[in-house]
């Protein structure tokens, strides 16, 4: 069956991908199809509906898709008027037999009382008639203006409604989920624990063994013996990337770890480490390091290069850290939430320089940070 | 896939005891033509669960439900291999049946809704209880409603055929139909992106600016347990359940009355014989308090609440 439908929603699906929403080609398949279906016919607001039920699986997407149809210039009523006219003309004409299957005229077109009856076309060219018809009206009242283009427009030419347009949602640097996911990548695979798991092997060898079976052998289960220290800096300059360390603590029981902890410090790890952000609870920083011997460092820290200063003694003192940390975990990488660019002329840039790898706070950096902590150099 | 559509259309006020607004009927229709599944998210209490049985019920098709646990692996919705059986019968030499895996392959819930290929209605229930990777693990299978079973031996895919109807790759019959895959979340734990992707979303809302549809999905389910309640009682119950959830709001409860609380609540209001008019939403007693609060800091905090505005 051909299709003769107009490329209805292009722009808004082209809108959704400028913005990075991950919408595929299936997903605009799948619309066309509703489409056909006869869903989000009427009005403007059922296929914002349709749109929303689609492709907007956040706030932040159902918004985007709802100021889409908000700017979108009101259609020219007179010709909107004639082209109803036509169509319910012309779908009065279906309904004498000649229309082909499965496109059905969509649902919840009011027929307009002053059209006045048309000279019946032959089929084919009704059909023709009815094709275009409809691609106009959809240009007319869905994609007007924009169809066709996709990259996002700066439109402030209409004052835009407060409390829709401005709504600042705080968005996660990254999610707890893929976080969890991360921590999933460190692994350390060792049997230990309890006998609990079938070793079909050995059960095997024993029944040929003593040719018969008293009991099934079974072994520990395989599990991640993989443990990582955290130490992150909470100190007034790390403010912004307070939700970020809530986050991180938050996500690292889901990582199935051997062992984890978060300590955290104020602009260096110096004697004293702290349970809560709050800098609360303390504890001596070598017995943590020591009670982490062998376990994978990751410290969190802008090093200075929030404020831009270079604290020479700070550089020191924290290479001098590093060292000491170094003894007990061999594997250690610092992540520093200020881009790479920022680090130049302030203290993060010396220790930078030092061997511990420092990394940019961002979904490709964290990857290549678990690969140094799995050992990766 | 046949051309005409297997499953009539869903209108959402067929089924006794449910309600769906038009808007989700809408979105249910849309998951039913387009053949895939159908997310329902949601505050506790709102019919997430209910909905698919509405669905099963009015369009007069079976429901299969299986409910997650936290220690559900995908591969459990599918099929189940049982390991020791086959052990346990190795131990007898007469026995030759356990010389094959076949006869230990059972298909679960998931699996036989994709053999079988009928009209129904599948509910995976509380999707966010389990392990993070488990959407990940059912995406493939949701998408194609095909799997293969990974612990029966390619060569005995003929045999098990034979013996047990399908195969290593288990999909539907020739012209088969797609059940209704209904998922239902918490929002416990964050869903993959790809998933969300797959599926069709729906959120329930407590319908708390329509009093009209409130009062409606108390009568239908006061209706199903067959007992007559009047009309006043209903809707002066539903008028101040509104007012309690805004004033729960204003001091942020944990857990809202919704719609499951307001018609348990009518109930008791109708067995102790009070009137709507008599109940204050300044001074709830504790039977009123268990009815509506589920979390102990939140009928401490409307109480507190309710005292200070009577100077009390």
């Amino acid at each position: 069956m051909s299709h003769t439908l107009p490329p209805l929603l292009l722009g808004l699906f082209r809108e959704l991908k400028a913005h990075g929403v991950p919408v595929g080609v299936r997903d605009y398949l799948d619309g066309i199809e509703a489409l056909r279906l006869g869903f989000g016919h009427g009005d403007r607001a059922a296929l914002r509906d349709l749109a929303v039920a689609l492709w907007g699986r956040s706030d932040e997407e159902r918004r985007l898709i709802s100021r889409w149809f908000d700017v979108l210039p009101a259609p020219d009523g007179a010709l909107t008027d004639a082209i109803h006219a036509s169509l319910s003309a012309l779908d009065t004409h279906d309904s004498d037999g000649t229309s082909p299957s499965g496109t059905a005229p969509p649902p919840g077109r009011g027929s307009s009382s002053g059209a006045a009856p048309p000279v019946r076309p032959p089929p084919v060219e009704a059909d023709a008639q009815a094709a275009e018809a409809r691609a106009a009206m959809a240009r007319v009242a869905f994609a007007a203006a924009r169809e066709g283009s996709g990259l996002p427009i700066p439109r402030l030419a209409t004052t835009p409604q407060i409390g829709e347009d401005y709504v600042l949602i705080p968005q996660p640097l990254v999610s707890p989920r893929d976080l969890a996911v991360l921590w999933r990548r460190y692994r350390r695979s060792t049997r230990h624990g309890p006998r609990t798991e079938l070793d079909l092997a050995a059960t095997l060898r024993e029944r040929c063994r003593r040719g018969l079976l008293c009991q099934p052998v079974c072994r520990p289960r395989r599990s991640n013996s993989a443990r990582l220290l955290i130490l992150a800096d909470a100190s007034p300059s790390m403010d912004p990337w307070r939700p970020f360390l809530a986050t991180l603590a938050e996500s690292l029981p889901l990582g199935r770890l051997g062992q984890a902890e978060v300590h955290y410090f104020n602009n260096l790890p110096r004697r004293q480490l702290f349970a809560t952000p709050g800098l609360a609870k303390a504890a001596e920083r070598d017995e943590i390091l020591r009670r982490h011997a062998g376990a994978g460092l990751l410290v969190v820290s802008d090093a200075g290069s929030a404020r831009g200063v270079l604290n020479r003694r700070r550089a020191l003192q924290t290479a001098t850290f590093l060292e000491d940390a170094r003894k007990f975990c061999p594997t250690a990488v610092w992540l520093n939430p200020m881009p790479r660019s920022r680090w130049a002329g302030t203290t993060a840039g010396l220790i930078a320089d030092g061997p511990v790898r420092m990394l940019p706070l961002d979904a490709a950096h964290l990857l290549r940070a678990i690969d140094i902590l799995r050992g990766n150099k | 896939m046949p051309d005409t559509p297997p499953y009539t259309e869903f209108s959402g006020n067929r089924a006794t005891g449910y309600v769906a607004a038009p808007h989700t009927a809408t979105i249910i229709n849309l998951a039913i033509r387009l053949g895939r599944p159908l997310l329902v998210e949601g505050e506790a209490g709102c019919g997430k669960t209910r909905l698919a049985s509405a669905i099963a019920e009015e369009l007069g098709i079976d429901l299969t439900v299986m409910t997650v646990k936290s220690t559900s692996q995908a591969r459990d919705l599918l099929y189940r291999f049982d390991a020791l059986r086959r052990l346990q019968d190795a131990q007898d030499p007469a026995n030759r049946s356990a010389r094959q895996v076949h006869p230990y392959i059972d298909l679960e819930p998931l699996g036989h809704a994709i053999r079988e290929g009928r009209p129904q209605v599948v509910l995976i229930d509380e999707v966010d209880k389990a392990d993070i990777d488990f959407p990940n693990d059912l995406l493939d299978v949701l998408d194609r409603f095909e799997f293969d079973i990974e612990d029966l031996p390619r060569t005995e895919d003929d045999a098990c055929r034979q013996a047990r109807g399908f195969g290593r790759h288990v999909t539907g019959p020739e012209g088969g139909v797609r059940p209704i895959v209904l998922i239902t979340s918490n929002r416990e734990k964050q869903l993959p992106e790809p998933f969300l992707r797959r599926c069709l979303y729906v959120q329930l809302d407590f319908p708390a600016d329509q009093p009209g549809m409130l009062a409606d999905i108390v009568r239908k389910n006061l209706d199903a347990r067959s007992e007559q309640i009047s009309d006043e009682l209903i809707t002066g119950a539903v008028e101040r359940l509104c007012r309690i959830r805004e004033r729960g709001r204003e001091l942020g409860m944990q857990k809202l009355p919704a719609t499951s609380e307001l018609v348990d609540w009518v109930r008791v209001l109708h067995w102790q014989g009070r009137k709507a008019e008599a109940v204050s939403v300044d001074s709830l007693d504790a039977v009123d308090q268990a009815v509506l609060f589920k979390v102990r800091q939140d009928i401490e905090r409307y109480r507190a609440r309710t005292d200070d505005e009577a100077g009390r």
